[in-house]
């Protein structure tokens, strides 16, 4: 959304005066101002909501409309800028019915398909007003976009095969493509189209290459057979390093599972990428067919091995550099190469020539990466197939079946009440399973199994969670200064205090001035609050610090205290099911002690009620131990949430001022006999 | 806690009756297409959504993602824009 704000009041100004300019169809002052003073026609106009190039579009005189567009323009008008409603200058010219204006901002990059806040297309502007001309002129400007849009998705990635890994537990080999014979390949198929190339071909690939490892006997021939379906005709020659000489070994490993890395390099693939390709076609691809037998080129790499002390070991049998050959033989000698390799290492290693008869053909795991590579947006994303080879033999349509993207989880088998019950039972709060809540429970479900559950321990304890409060209070939290603007909260608590004071009215437990309002506060938040220079933190720190609201008489308050001086006394049976216990001997045995702050002192006890239940309702009752929300009387009963919300941040307010002022002293275990 | 759009202040303002899904914070314009597509085409589809959803911000916002593909961002400002407007009017 090019949504333009002056910035400086130099801007405004400018912009001011052309709109005014424009709006008295003063066609010098405007030129003048564009041309001379620089104003920025596309700034929206504070007061008005709309840029200067809007009113210009719009404006009732047509010839001059016309004029000043076409200034404009010229000066730097965007005709795609946005009004404070969404409404761009095409928008305008199509719904009035400005078509010399409106060809002029479609010829100047006008946006013909951007919607206004009430997603409304110009088109629809001018199909509501019932003009054809218009219409037909948008509409002109829309194919186009289509095809440009379209051309945009074509080449927005390539898509190629990366490269094919076989791990059989010990060793694994990666086979790459190797550049030249990509190209070679890319250049044999100019035309090749990624959008029509059966995918699974290098599953088929690679399945096939299974087949005839398993069953030797049949090697060539399933091969060959297979393979005209793929698309890899001009698969004529395959590069192999067969290279064992990076074998690496760890020796302190061993007794235990020897990891030994292996790069093979191996090119089996073509770049789907036609255009690249295109041009120089007929020398790459005789090279491709003259490829002498033997290449000299050493581009092999090693795979980053887990061991430190690392010491290369030269296996037996070094075959030579690169082994290049053509057709399918390629496929048997590279799999033989690894089990050859794989032997003769197990046999070169005492200590693991029992595991070596472990070791049998069938344990090998092959996987297949795919490269996506976007330029535009420099990402590269690789995907990981595996390819089940138990199955391979069976047939290639359900290998390729079975090498479905990752792991798809085996629990979309749950149904609504049985994924909801699965929640419940890891201690979740789960809602109502419907068809549009399935999938982010199937994996709130899926988290929580990998967490082990622990998930619902952690939500059931509120003190590591954020606190969230009530509106109200979060307001005062984010706008630092509102204690500079306090008459409307003393007004709430004037009247709410002032009904207390009719004699004729009777209210609950009397009218006896002896009740108070308390907060328990936990001293490791509050911790030197009083040497908080910044006062907004010291609000935030005091309202974190909270952990109960009461009212109460006397000694009220200490009665927690001895209750949790009863547990604290008895250690093995601590399991205290009151929150509010729970966090005193929490604190306790932190090594210190709960903070008790008595506020609104000698006041009756429905207005002690009301002032709790104020504080309550502003932090918010899941913030606190406390059980109930509190009682309002009086007045307050009446008034809306959010007016209670600011009389509980207020007098949370007064009691950290309160706070403040006061010692803050500690009360332990040891203080309460 | 950063401030609120003024999309977010105008939707909480008043009841949100027949308001078009795009009326709410974090959903524009392709977020509003794909939404109606999912078959949410008020507002207040998408208020029973996050009500079945209890209300819960790590599950509406990971629905948000699901459903139209929604960057944090966009969820976070839509779950807060009902939140808010819930505690007013609900």
């Amino acid at each position: 959304m090019s949504i333009y704000r002056a910035k400086t009041k130099q801007e405004v100004y400018l912009t001011s005066l052309l709109y005014d300019s424009i709006d008295d169809n003063n066609f010098r002052a405007v030129r003048s101002l564009l041309c001379e003073k620089g104003a920025n026609p596309n700034f929206i106009v504070p007061t008005k909501g709309i840029s200067p190039f809007h009113l210009a579009v719009g404006i009732d005189d047509c010839d001059f409309a016309l004029k000043v567009t076409c200034l404009i323009l010229e000066f730097g008008g965007d005709p795609n800028v946005r009004s404070e409603d969404g409404l761009t200058p095409v928008h305008i010219a199509s719904a009035w019915n400005r078509l010399d204006i409106l060809k002029l901002l479609m010829r100047c990059g006008g946006d013909a398909e951007l919607r206004d806040a009430n997603w409304m297309t110009p088109v629809q502007y001018a199909l509501k007003e019932n003009l054809p001309d218009c219409v037909d002129l948008l509409r002109d400007h829309l194919p186009d976009k289509y095809e440009a849009m379209h051309e945009d998705l074509r080449d927005c990635y390539q898509f190629s095969f990366d490269k094919l890994l076989v791990n059989n537990g010990n060793l694994i080999g990666e086979y790459e493509i190797d550049e030249e014979t990509a190209r070679s390949i890319n250049a044999d198929r100019p035309l090749l189209d990624l959008v029509n190339q059966p995918e699974p071909d290098h599953t088929k690939l690679v399945l096939n290459w299974f087949e005839t490892h398993v069953d030797e006997a049949k090697v060539d021939e399933t091969f060959t057979v297979n393979r005209p379906n793929s698309t890899d005709e001009d698969f004529v020659s395959y590069e192999s390093s067969a290279d064992e000489s990076d074998v690496v070994l760890n020796p302190k490993t061993l007794n235990s599972t020897i990891k030994k890395t292996y790069k093979k390099k191996r090119k089996i693939e073509r770049q789907p990428n036609p255009r690249s390709s295109t041009p120089q076609t007929s020398p790459k691809s005789c090279m491709v067919e003259r490829n002498p037998q033997c290449s000299s080129e050493s581009g092999i790499q090693t795979l980053p091995c887990s061991g430190n002390s690392l010491s290369s070991v030269k296996p037996p049998e070094t075959s030579s550099d690169y082994m290049t050959c053509s057709g399918n033989s390629i496929l048997n000698q590279n799999i033989l190469a690894i089990y050859d390799a794989s032997k003769s290492l197990f046999a070169s290693d005492e200590s693991c020539n029992k595991s070596c008869e472990s070791y049998e053909a069938s344990f090998v795991t092959v996987s297949e990466v795919y490269k996506y590579e976007d330029e535009q947006e420099g990402i590269v994303l690789y995907e990981k197939r595996s390819i089940d080879i138990g199955r391979c033999s069976e047939s290639v349509l359900t290998g390729s079946i079975s090498s479905k993207m990752s792991q798809l989880p085996d629990r979309l088998c749950y149904d609504f009440s049985a994924l909801r019950q699965a929640l419940l039972e890891l201690g979740y709060p789960a809602g109502p399973v419907t068809s549009t809540t399935r999938s982010v429970y199937l994996k709130k479900l899926r988290e929580l199994q990998s967490r082990g559950g622990q998930a619902a321990v952690v939500a059931a304890t509120p003190e590591d969670v954020e606190r969230v409060y009530s509106r109200e209070l979060r307001k005062t939290l984010r706008n630092g200064d509102w204690t500079s603007n306090l008459d409307h909260y003393k007004q709430l608590e004037t009247t709410m205090m002032e009904q207390f004071r009719d004699p004729s009215k009777k209210w609950v437990e009397g009218r006896a001035k002896a009740s108070f309002a308390y907060l328990l506060l936990d001293p490791r938040k509050t911790n030197n609050l009083r040497e908080e220079a910044d006062l907004k933190k010291a609000w935030e720190r005091f309202l974190a610090a909270i952990f109960y609201v009461g009212k109460g008489k006397r000694n009220r308050p200490f009665q927690h205290l001895y209750e949790a001086r009863r547990k604290w006394d008895k250690p093995n049976n601590t399991t205290s099911t009151e929150a509010k216990e729970v966090r005193i001997l929490d604190i306790w045995r932190a090594g210190r002690g709960v903070i008790c702050l008595h506020v609104f002192q000698n006041i009756m006890p429905v207005e002690a009620y009301t002032r709790e239940a104020a504080m309550i309702s502003a932090l918010g009752l899941r913030n606190l131990s406390n059980k109930d929300a509190g009682k309002y009387y009086g007045v307050a009963c009446q008034w809306s949430d959010r007016d209670k919300e600011k009389l509980g941040a207020y007098l949370l307010h007064k009691a950290m001022n309160i706070f403040l002022n006061e010692c803050g002293s500690e009360i332990y275990p040891e203080n309460l006999n | 806690m950063s401030s609120t759009s003024q999309k977010h202040r105008n939707f909480i303002a008043e009841p949100m009756g027949d308001k078009p899904v795009t009326d709410l914070a974090g959903v524009g314009g392709v977020l509003g297409e794909r939404l109606v597509t999912a078959g949410f085409d008020k507002a207040y589809v998408v208020l029973g959504q996050f009500l079945v959803l209890k209300k819960n911000q790590e599950l509406f916002k990971e629905w948000m993602k699901d459903t139209c593909m929604a960057n944090s961002k966009q969820a976070s400002d839509c779950w807060q824009c009902l939140n808010d407007w819930c505690e007013e009017f609900l």
